[in-house]
């Protein structure tokens, strides 16, 4: 019973993270989600004796959540070293941001100048200055949609 | 025969970490992700050979652990249409980035790994025999994209970014929680195992975990009312990427909803629900495809519309049904792959997308304008093409289940059709019609091209091959459904 609830609380949690925009409270929010899962993985589990030969009588434990549980705890951390490098990547993108703060608003300060020097580099000047002005209309929309 | 069909996943993987040794060698990086990308597509062609010819499918116990228990690969005609057309998608793919693309992406030593990587991860979805091993396919397919995502999103990356990864990260827990209930009721994960043990469980919690499992691999396929994540990241790729997420994305998890939702039998025969979520994503997909005005946008609208399709074939939960999503499955990677790679070819020319800033291609470049007309042709359906072969054996098989309600979404899905010919026809008008007017013009000498024409080929084989790829296709909907086929 007790790990009903705290599977409830820890994907409950988890999820109202995953909504916020924060890419640090996503991390969380996914973590939380993730263990969520695992600890759900676990109770399932038939108890017993260890599942190794000539150790003890009687059943044994079920091995397979726990290669189950092992898999998914590798794989979340797996995405939370990704999620953790992405979000540090969207904080040094920013100029004159420390690492420390907030990271709302930062896409429209830092993507539009590195897009239009990419743009620059590739196109003639014209078609930089009408693709620069392409993009915000298109940012605005992907924000809606999104 | 059997022998070989881990390979199909083990290559790849294997190439893609050969591709990290070889940093600095770019062009052997590339000729090494070709060559195995060819491979794995010979490879899944022979099997299919091997299967038509009367052996139904192939079924491989990985290290010798005896079924129920080990890592179980199944080569079924599902798998291995579906493989082979990821991996002639994914050759297309490789072949256009050598030319195009943004450059400072093309000369990214992290492009071939997370491409290998990619269709390591689909092959294992569409291999896999068991619940758990699709849940890390999944997750392998997932943040290799996310990866690449990162890396080539245009314009401001991070809400696109956020929306993919929000909504898949909450929907690998969930699958996972879904995996555990599944476990807990039956005491196995092995799919072959479950179609055996599941009806035995109680029927109130396998209500519950069928329905979540139809709800995380919905999400993952993109359909109705948990779509929205899909238009609001593919179009911040580059086309040439977007091509390999339109055709390889989605239909993972559609292959995994035909496979997971027919093992469990979690359907009726035809289904009035998952009929409404088929109905629902081809409508809201084509109109969402109506209302856009960027090519790159259209074409990701119209990849929910034909998810809606390949429901469409589930929700019969027939044999002509299911038989028809696979043909569609096919017809579907293939030209939309192509499509994206013609918006590819147009945005290296003209510099952008946008249909305002477009005219008078078929004028500059007659060839471009022939290879998109037959690829629109295809994926409206127009009679010789695959499209008209998939279409054909899908509203064949609506007519025929009878109720009132197939008959409704067979009538959705031929409007449908039509309100696609519409959008394809808005490109037309937009992008090949009128005065030439393209802001820059270079000349279109990316491999983009031929590619298409080679994927266009492609599906000319699918419409010429229409017959044994059709038995084939019962064969493996007969598997699916558990009844008659072969050992």
């Amino acid at each position: 019973m007790i790990f009903v609830v705290l599977i409830s609380v820890l994907v409950a949690v988890g999820v109202y993270l995953l909504l916020d925009d924060d890419p640090v409270r996503l991390i969380i929010g996914a973590g939380l989600l993730g263990h969520g899962a695992v600890l759900g993985l676990l109770t399932v589990m038939r108890e017993g004796r260890p599942p190794l030969v000539g150790a003890g009588e009687g059943t044994f434990a079920d091995p397979l959540p726990q290669a189950l549980a092992l898999t998914a705890i590798v794989i979340s951390f797996g995405v939370t070293a990704f999620l953790l490098a992405f979000a540090r990547s969207t904080v040094d993108d920013a100029p004159g941001r420390s690492a420390v703060e907030p990271v709302d608003g930062i896409d429209s300060a830092s993507d539009p100048t590195r897009e239009s020097a990419e743009m620059a580099a590739s196109l003639s000047p014209e078609a930089a200055a009408g693709a620069g002005s392409r993009r915000h209309p298109e940012h605005g929309d992907e924000q809606a949609s999104a | 025969m059997s022998d070989f069909v881990p390979v199909l996943v083990l290559a790849p993987l294997a190439a893609g970490a050969g591709g990290l040794l070889l940093a600095s060698r770019p062009r052997l990086r590339h000729l090494l992700a070709l060559v195995t990308t060819a491979g794995v597509l010979a490879g899944h062609l022979a099997l299919l050979v091997h299967i038509s010819q009367g052996a139904g499918e192939v079924r491989v116990a990985t290290g010798a652990i005896t079924p129920p228990l080990g890592i179980e690969l199944v080569a079924d005609p599902l798998a291995t249409i579906v493989g082979a057309v990821a991996a002639a998608v994914t050759l297309a793919v490789l072949v256009a980035t050598r030319t195009m693309g943004p450059p400072e992406l093309r000369s990214w030593f992290g492009l071939m790994p997370l491409l290998m990587l990619l269709l390591a991860g689909s092959q294992l979805a569409f291999l896999t025999g068991d619940l758990f091993t699709l849940f890390v396919a999944v997750e392998v397919t997932l943040l290799s994209s996310t990866v690449l995502l990162a890396r080539a999103a245009r314009g401001s990356r991070d809400a696109p970014l956020r929306a993919y990864l929000g909504v898949n990260l909450a929907v690998s827990a969930l699958f996972l929680l879904a995996v555990a209930g599944v476990y807990v009721m039956t005491g196995t994960i092995n799919l072959a195992d479950l179609a055996e043990r599941w009806p035995q469980a109680p029927a109130a919690p396998r209500a519950l975990v069928g329905g979540l499992l139809l709800v995380v691999l919905g999400v993952k396929a993109g359909a109705a009312p948990v779509f929205t994540w899909l238009p609001a990241t593919y179009p911040s790729m580059p086309p040439v990427l977007g091509a390999l997420y339109a055709a390889l994305l989605t239909k993972v998890g559609v292959a995994a909803l035909l496979r997971v939702a027919t093992a469990l039998d979690l359907a009726e025969t035809p289904d009035p629900l998952l009929l409404t979520v088929a109905s629902a994503t081809m409508l809201l997909g084509v109109l969402g495809a109506l209302a856009q005005n960027n090519i790159g946008r259209i074409l990701s609208w119209h990849v929910v519309s034909q998810v809606g399709y390949m429901l469409f074939g589930l929700a019969l939960f027939d044999l002509a049904g299911l038989a028809g999503a696979i043909i569609y499955i096919a017809h579907h990677m293939l030209i939309k792959a192509a499509l994206f790679l013609v918006a590819a070819a147009i945005e290296d020319h003209a510099g952008t997308l946008e249909l305002k800033r477009l005219g008078g291609l078929a004028r500059t470049h007659p060839g471009l304008g022939w290879l998109f007309g037959l690829a629109a042709m295809t994926l409206i359906g127009i009679p010789p093409t695959s499209g008209f072969v998939a279409k054909l054996s899908l509203v064949d098989a609506g007519i025929a289940a009878g109720t009132t309600g197939a008959a409704v979404s067979t009538g959705v899905a031929l409007l449908v059709g039509l309100l696609t010919m519409l959008s394809m026809t808005k490109i037309w008008i937009g992008a090949f019609w009128g005065e030439p007017r393209s802001v820059v013009d270079r000349p279109v000498r990316s491999a983009a091209v031929p590619a298409a024409w080679g994927l266009l080929a492609a599906t000319g084989m699918v419409s010429l091959l229409g017959g044994p790829l059709a038995d084939v296709a019962r064969t493996g909907a007969e598997l699916l459904l558990g009844i008659g086929g072969a050992p």
